[in-house]
Formats: C-alpha cells, sequence, structure tokens
C-alpha cells in the first residue's frame, strides 16, 4: 500500500523543484511563474493526500479554491508580463537584485 | 443530508460592513462605466463615500459580543471592528492624498478606485478571516488589487518592473504560506482557527504531533513574514516602494500592514498561541534583522520613496518584536505600534504627494530643499513626522517604541532590547538628514506647492495627529490592550 | 510490490522527471510542454487519491486554459531566442546541493515515523455509487458558500484588471458611427477642384 508519507514526500520533492526552478531562472519571467505552479501543485498534492488520508472533503474544497486563485492570479501575470514588453521590448527582470544602493 | 446548514439571515447581520462594500463596489464599477469623462470625480465621491459608511458600519459593530458565522469561516469581535475602522480610515485619507497625485500625473482613472475598494474588500476579510481558507482568499484578493494597481502606470517601466517583482515575490510567499496551511491541516483534521486551537493546546499532543505543528509553522512564519516585509524576506518591498506610483506605495505602506498584522494575530495568536515559545524564537531573529537592516542600509538612500521602504522594514521589525514576547501587554503594544506606524507613514508619504505637481515626480531627497523657506507650515509638518519616526519625545513614535521595549525588557530579552535603541539612534540619523535639507539647504528648483484644501488640511489634521496622539497616548494604548 | 505501489512510483518518476525537465529547459514552449505533462501526473496521482474532480479539473482548467493561456502569450510575444537561452543565474549546483538537503531534511519529518501506514492506515476505497462531484458540490454551496463567494470576487478582480492594463484606448480601434454615416451629404465627401489643364506643350 502507498502511505501517507509516500505523497508527501513527493510533494516535498515537487516544492522543492519549484524553489530551485526560481533560484536558477532568476530573469526569465515565463519560467518564473510556470515554477510557481509547480509550487501550488504541490502544495494541493499536499491537501488532496491529507484529504484522502483523513476522510474529510476540506482539503478537497481548498484545493478547489487555490486552482480558482491561480487561475485568476495568472491572467494578472500575464498581463503585466504583456505590458513590461510593450514598454521595454523585452521580458528579462531579475526579480531578486534589491541591493542596489 | 438535510441536516447540514442551519442558516439565519438576522446573522448575516456581522458581516455587513463587507456586504454594503461589495454592493458598492458593483454599483460603482458599473457607474464608472456609463461616467462622462467630464465626471470622473463622481467615482471618487462616491468611492470616498462607500468607505465612510463601511467604516461606520464597522464602527456601530464595535462592542459586539464575539460571534462566528458562516460554519466557523467569519469572526466578528472587538479586533475586527477596531482593525476595519482604522483600515478604513487609512484609505480615506490615502484617497484624499491620492487625488492629488493621481491628477497631477494623469492617472485619474475610474478603475483605480474600483481597485482599491477591492483591495479594501479583501483586507476586511483578512481582519475577519477565521479559518484559513478564508485567510488566503482576502490575502489574495488584496494581493491581485494591489499587483494591478501598481502597474496601472502603464507607461512607466520601472511601475510595471515594481509590479512584476511584487507579483513574483507575492506568488513565491502565497506558496510557502499554504505549504505550512496544508502541514496544519493535515495534523488537525480542520482548517478552522478554533478547531486548531482546541486541537494544539490539547494536553495530550503526542510529539509526533508537535513536531508537524512545528513544521507547518515554519512555513507560515515565512509566509507571514514575506507579506509583511521582514528580513530576509524583504527583497521586494524597496523596489516596490520606488517603483510603484507614490499613491499605490502609500497604500501599500499603511492598510495592509493593519491586515498582515490581523492575519498575523488569527493564525499565530489565536490559532497557534499555545505554540508561542516555537515561534517567538524565530521573530526575536527575524524582527532583531529588520531593525538592524532597515536602519543601516537606508543611510546610504537618496531616494525618499527608498528610504521610507527601509524605514518601513524596520518599523515591521520592532512590531515583530512585540509580537515576539508572547505576552498579552506585547501583542497589545505592537498592535499600538502599528497604528502608530500607519498614522505616521500615511503623513510622510502624504507630504512627498503634496510636493507632486503636473509632470513633476517627488522622489529624491534633495527635492525637500528649501521646503521651510516656501512653505514653513508644511515643513514644520514634515519636521513632525520625521521625529516622531526617529522616536523623539513627546511624540507618539517615542511612545510606541518605548511600550515596545518596556514589554520585551520585562519579558527578559534585555540584550534584544538594547540592540533594537542602538540601531533606532542610528536610524534618527536619515530622518534629521530630511530635516536638515528642508531647513538648511537653498532651493534648487521651484517648489510652490499646488494642492487643493482638502488635501492640505487632512495633511495638517493627520500631523498634528502625531503630536496629539503623542501628548495623550493612554486612551489609544487602553485601546490596543483590549484587544487581546 | 502491489499494482497500486508500482503505478504511483510509476506516475511519481514522470512527475520528477517532467518537473525537473521544465526548470532546466531553456525553450519556453518546451518548458510548457514539460509541465503539461507534469500536470497529467499529477491528476493521475489525484485519481489515485480519489479526487476525481479536481483530477478533472486540473487537466480542463490547467492543461486547457491556463498553459494554453501561457503559450499564447508567448507566441504573441515573439520572446527572442536570446532572452531565453539567458544563462542560468549562477549557484546552480549550489543551489542543487541545497535543496537535496533540504528534501533530505523535509523527507526526515514527513517520512513513516510520522506518516507511516500504521499512523494513517489507508482508508477503504469508496464503492462504485461514490461520487466525489456531489460531495463536493454539497459542502461547496452551503458550509462553504463564503469562500465561494470571495471567489467570485476573486475573478471579477481578474477581469478587471486584466482588461485594465492591457486594454488599449479606444482611439486604435476603427468603429463604426451609424448616425454620421446616414446623415453624410456629398458635399462632405467630395471636393469639386477646379484646376487649369497644362496644354500639351507644357507651357
Amino acid at each position: 500500500m502507498v502511505s501517507l508519507s509516500d505523497y508527501l514526500i513527493l510533494s516535498s520533492v515537487i516544492f522543492c523543484i519549484g524553489l530551485v526552478g526560481i533560484f536558477v531562472n532568476r530573469t526569465n519571467i515565463i519560467t518564473l511563474l510556470m515554477c510557481v505552479e509547480l509550487i501550488l501543485v504541490a502544495v494541493n498534492t499536499n491537501f488532496i493526500a491529507f484529504s484522502h488520508f483523513l476522510g474529510n472533503e476540506t482539503g478537497q474544497i481548498f484545493v478547489f479554491f487555490i486552482l480558482t486563485v491561480a487561475a485568476a492570479e495568472v491572467a494578472i501575470g500575464l498581463a503585466i508580463l504583456t505590458l513590461l514588453f510593450r514598454n521595454r521590448g523585452s521580458i528579462s527582470v531579475d526579480v531578486t537584485n534589491s541591493l542596489k544602493g | 443530508m438535510n441536516n447540514f446548514i442551519e442558516f439565519d439571515t438576522s446573522s448575516l447581520w456581522a458581516a455587513l460592513p463587507e456586504i454594503f462594500l461589495l454592493s458598492a463596489i458593483v454599483v460603482i464599477l458599473l457607474l464608472d462605466l456609463f461616467l462622462d469623462k467630464r465626471f470622473k470625480q463622481v467615482t471618487y465621491y462616491l468611492t470616498q463615500l462607500s468607505l465612510l459608511i463601511s467604516g461606520l458600519l464597522a464602527f456601530n459593530l464595535i462592542g459586539h459580543p464575539q460571534t462566528i458565522i458562516f460554519s466557523g469561516s467569519f469572526v466578528l469581535d472587538n479586533m475586527a471592528s477596531v482593525f476595519k475602522v482604522f483600515m478604513m480610515g487609512a484609505t480615506m485619507v490615502a484617497m484624499v492624498y491620492s487625488r492629488h497625485y493621481l491628477r497631477a500625473h494623469s492617472l485619474f482613472r475610474g478603475e483605480y478606485f474600483v481597485l482599491v475598494l477591492l483591495s479594501v474588500l479583501g483586507m476586511m476579510v483578512m481582519i475577519s478571516g477565521y479559518s484559513l481558507l478564508t485567510l488566503y482568499l482576502g490575502l489574495e484578493i488584496l494581493s491581485l488589487s494591489l499587483y494591478a494597481l501598481i502597474a496601472i502606470a502603464r507607461e512607466r517601466a520601472d511601475a510595471i518592473e515594481a509590479a512584476l517583482k511584487y507579483f513574483v515575490l507575492g506568488a513565491i510567499a502565497s506558496g510557502l504560506l499554504l505549504y505550512g496551511m496544508s502541514m496544519i491541516y493535515g495534523i488537525s483534521g480542520s482548517l478552522n482557527i478554533s478547531d486548531i486551537a482546541s486541537f494544539a493546546s490539547s494536553a495530550n499532543l503526542a510529539s509526533r504531533e508537535t513536531l508537524i505543528i512545528n513544521f507547518g509553522l515554519v512555513f507560515l512564519v515565512i509566509g507571514i513574514a514575506f507579506k509583511l516585509g521582514a528580513v530576509p524576506f524583504h527583497m521586494w518591498v524597496p523596489d516596490v516602494y520606488q517603483g510603484a506610483p507614490t499613491s499605490v506605495t502609500l497604500l501599500i505602506s499603511t492598510a495592509p500592514k493593519i491586515a498582515a498584522v490581523a492575519m498575523l494575530v488569527r493564525i499565530l495568536v489565536d490559532g497557534l498561541g499555545s505554540m508561542h515559545a516555537y515561534w517567538s524564537d524565530l521573530f526575536m531573529v527575524l524582527s532583531i534583522l529588520s531593525i538592524a537592516l532597515g536602519s543601516v542600509v537606508a543611510l546610504m538612500q537618496t531616494n525618499i520613496k527608498r528610504l521610507l521602504a527601509y524605514s518601513t522594514i524596520s518599523h515591521v521589525g520592532f512590531i515583530m518584536l512585540g509580537f515576539a514576547t508572547g505576552t498579552l501587554t506585547g501583542y497589545g503594544a505592537a498592535t499600538f505600534y502599528m497604528l502608530v506606524y500607519v498614522l505616521m507613514s500615511l503623513a510622510a508619504f502624504g507630504v512627498i504627494i503634496l510636493l507632486n505637481k503636473k509632470g513633476f515626480e517627488v522622489d529624491q531627497i534633495s527635492d525637500f530643499k528649501g521646503l521651510s523657506k516656501h512653505s514653513p507650515w508644511f515643513a514644520l509638518m514634515m519636521l513632525i513626522i520625521m521625529l516622531s519616526m526617529a522616536g523623539v519625545p513627546p511624540l507618539v513614535g517615542f511612545y510606541s517604541k518605548f511600550f515596545i521595549l518596556q514589554q520585551v525588557i520585562s519579558a527578559g530579552f534585555i540584550t534584544i532590547a538594547v540592540i533594537a535603541v542602538i540601531f533606532a539612534v542610528i536610524s534618527a540619523y536619515y530622518y534629521l538628514q530630511i530635516i536638515k535639507s528642508m531647513y538648511f539647504d537653498e532651493a534648487d528648483k521651484d517648489i510652490t506647492i499646488h494642492a487643493s484644501i482638502d488635501m492640505r488640511l487632512i495633511l495638517s489634521i493627520n500631523a498634528i495627529l502625531i503630536l496629539a496622539v503623542g501628548l495623550f497616548p493612554d486612551f489609544w494604548m487602553t485601546l490596543a490592550l483590549s484587544l487581546f | 510490490m502491489n499494482s497500486e505501489q508500482i503505478i504511483f512510483y510509476i506516475l511519481s518518476f514522470w512527475f520528477v522527471a517532467s518537473s525537473l525537465a521544465m526548470i532546466f529547459s531553456r525553450n519556453a514552449v518546451k518548458a510548457v510542454l514539460f509541465l503539461v505533462l507534469a500536470f497529467f501526473s499529477a491528476a493521475s496521482i489525484w485519481i489515485l487519491l480519489e479526487a476525481e474532480f479536481l483530477a478533472i479539473t486540473l487537466i480542463l482548467v490547467y492543461v486547457g486554459a491556463v498553459m494554453v493561456l501561457f503559450l499564447f502569450v508567448i507566441k504573441m510575444l515573439n520572446i527572442d531566442k536570446s532572452t531565453l537561452r539567458a544563462k542560468f543565474t549562477g549557484y546552480l549546483s549550489l543551489g542543487l546541493i541545497v535543496a537535496a538537503i533540504i528534501v533530505a531534511e523535509m523527507s526526515l519529518v514527513l517520512g513513516t515515523n510520522q506518516f507511516g501506514l500504521d499512523v494513517f492506515s489507508s482508508p477503504a476505497r469508496h464503492g462504485a455509487d461514490y461520487s466525489n462531484i456531489t460531495v463536493l458540490a454539497m459542502q461547496l454551496y452551503t458550509t462553504y458558500v463564503y469562500p465561494f463567494e470571495l471567489a467570485a470576487v476573486l475573478l471579477l478582480i481578474a477581469i478587471i484588471a486584466a482588461i485594465t492594463l492591457v486594454h488599449r484606448n479606444e482611439t486604435s480601434r476603427k468603429k463604426q458611427s451609424i448616425s454620421e454615416q446616414v446623415n453624410v451629404q456629398a458635399k462632405d465627401r467630395v471636393r469639386l477642384v477646379s484646376i487649369t489643364l497644362p496644354n500639351k506643350e507644357g507651357k
């Protein structure tokens, strides 16, 4: 039988891959957005696994809302990205360069 | 399956401010669509009116006994009502200031006000959220509106870039927060704060369960620290404060801090208060780092919005320090500090906006040169604000710092208090730099003020309040303490 | 190993492999397609966990709409290869090592001591008459009616924000004005100009 811990470890691996992806793709906004999606899928897997093993549907309801939020978020994120492209002609931004004096 | 809900319309009274505001948003959104360009001011006045009515409805509910509706996902208590009233007030003042800025930079659009109202709705949901689900949804309603508000200056590449940074880092923070929430749900089996609280405080908690709660707690604290902008999760704060249109920076630096503190209280105090021994250590580290970095890096700034961003980071450090004490009076002191910070931040950005005029964007410290000659009154106001932020008695900024440090010392962390005081003294230097620039430097450009009378009046009242509350802090302190 | 375990490990392998391929892919379109593969594996794993409705939603909403939106934006912006080929910003090996350590530590916390079968026994499978969507709907429209309304507000924000940000002013669009077309008269459209023709010699 597959235990709850197997599912949780799987989602923790995916979660960390998402974080690494953000770390190594700091200037590539499209990939960054996809890494965020990966993190959310990992979290969703967590919720669904807990929901299954606890025998209550609350976790699945939460996932339902996370999916809604993520879809709305992507719409706004891509809109901002389009604006950036119109203004600058490229979409490469380093999101972590904070220490410019 | 017919016993799953008992629904009583009278229970909806507890959510009246939210319900009214949402209806008002829909009306304003539709009305704005059909308004002629000449009457765009109507949208502004309707926005102020709906904020006022919603605030009054919330005020009316102060003193209402604690009510939990919508199957435990919404709570009305004194803290919720008081926070909502302050949040509405802060937003109304921010809107008065914003109008001047929006006119000066031709950003005056109906959607701006609708998005502000939606972000206010999100903050109200956060303040009243009593389950992890509603807290998360409120946070996202707030964040999504703010991303759009920053990017509303469509022709300014720096604003778009700031929006994108805020967006990406905010999404990562949400992901971390959600991971923490999933752990808390997994171990307690519920999303409701009251269930989580009774689970976490039960005496026979297995060591396995404590371990998982702590594991989730780390992610929750990181997520909250991200949203508050505490070091080392502060990367977005300076860039967003600098890049966003000043009216949006003003909004971001005030009302959402109230909502973020409310979320912190709901999750960490109401929900996991019995675990404070575990999270207060994390908070202690984060707050000292924030105070230190915020004070030191601000010394090197020439851009006043960026400077105020670092000053915010150090103020957030003080707020978290109050929560780190783990005592009820400590929480009260932190709440008091937060309200004081909002008052000071409103006024500081208000003065920056005041100096804006058509085609002239004020964002350098040097733009304040010679202000005392041109407008001695507003130079005096800025003097009060800066001295209060630096923590000079008898201004309110002094008392808020004093109360926090008092609680830290009485909780036994004397070294931490000493470090905080040292950095607070260092931070006084950059506030004095602005004062020096206003009073002792000659103006090198035209800095006459073109602002409407309502803006001047509200800004003056705002700054004088800093002095007045400083002289009589007891009432506000008692109010803040009564919330816990 | 029983069949459930075999299926789980195959799906997990695809999930992890396609996620890794996604973050290291230097071609945005390929990255999107790898993410689609990851979502399919995730959806299959969710079906193992008896969350059929969400699994199908993930495919329909995520793969069908969100990922297509990604592809649409990538193609619309015509992102040139050089920005995508931008080097991975340093510290790649360091990042991987740190991530491996974090995964190892998280696995200790999430291991069988805390979440093994002896602690959380595998629940009995539902029968053929069980409807996941009915159960969720019952909860969603009763207990969770308040979050449901909030989700509606979120979608409203997404609409307002996307339109406000990206929509260009009306001046760039060509519009018909019926009343002007009807009221138009010959003298508005045709202007008679008298010119003197040059004579053949060009004088």
